[in-house]
């Protein structure tokens, strides 16, 4: 996984954290808005903060904090509320680029829809820390702290997540 | 079925540009949007002061008459019948609590 040294000169590179972070940011945000448009916007707005902040005093890990940010800034698209009610109906549908991609293979987009399918029927608490997980490539350390849970929790959540997926993906194979 | 053979849905191409512009728009009007924030809210918070003051001041006049200022030091007198009706109210209370 790619680590970057935190930025703390004056001048924030945030074309060169776009490139490093940004389809990432995006796929993630994606899961928690529920639409396209809604996933730009987090993303946007997450870099906009970065750009208010104009350094990265103090954050010593950028992926995390950007992850956080994402995070907050989806939370805070569904309205304040959302942060204390819904906080479990916040995560959406994870989407493959192979499953809506037409260059792929009819069998290759198959496999990619059977695999959103089965991360639907997870609990959406699993489902955010096996796609942190898996196509995020985050620790559980950095999900614990994106998320505001303890590591062992992350852990916890990812273990049940993943035999659940597998299970699913057994019985439809 | 190897889960990390798939990869997210990616941002349309144009996100990028778009993010940075906003970024690079941020950068330019930052600084002078937060002080020019500021000072509204100052001026905001004087021109209500400014209006609860004028408040006070009619109802202090309906209720005693005209109100003047005192040429020699500038503070603020009752008018003669108002004055009276004042020192009048302020003995009654004295008699009172007197009293007990």
């Amino acid at each position: 996984m790619p680590t970057v040294a935190p930025d703390t000169s004056e001048t924030l590179d945030l074309a060169a954290l776009y490139d490093r972070h940004g389809a990432r940011l995006f796929g993630y945000a994606r899961l928690l808005t529920r639409s396209a448009q809604g996933a730009e916007d987090a993303v946007q707005d997450a870099f906009v903060r970065l750009a208010q902040r104009g350094d990265l005093e103090g954050v010593h890990d950028v992926e995390r904090y950007l992850f956080r940010t994402v995070r907050n800034e989806a939370l805070r698209q569904l309205g304040r509320w959302a942060r204390w009610r819904a906080r479990n109906e916040l995560v959406g549908e994870f989407r493959l680029q192979e499953s809506t991609d037409p260059t792929a293979g009819a069998e290759r987009r198959e496999r990619a829809q059977r695999i959103e399918r089965a991360l639907a029927e997870l609990p959406a608490p699993q489902r955010e820390v096996v796609v942190l997980k898996v196509w995020h490539e985050l620790t559980f350390e950095a999900i614990g702290e994106v998320l505001d849970v303890s590591p062992n929790t992350a852990a916890s959540r990812y273990r049940y997540g993943a035999q659940k997926l597998r299970e699913v993906l057994d019985r439809d194979a | 079925m190897e889960l990390r053979g798939f990869a997210p849905e990616a941002p349309p191409a144009e996100l990028r540009e778009r993010v940075l512009a906003a970024c690079a728009a941020e950068a330019r009007s930052g600084g002078w949007g937060a002080i020019g924030l500021y000072l509204l809210a100052i001026a905001a918070v004087l021109f209500f002061a400014r209006a609860v003051n004028l408040e006070i001041a009619a109802r202090a006049e309906a209720a005693f008459g005209t109100t003047h200022r005192e040429p020699q030091d500038g503070s603020l007198r009752l008018a003669p019948a108002a004055e009276g009706l004042r020192r009048r109210a302020l003995s009654q209370l004295h008699t009172t609590s007197e009293r007990g």
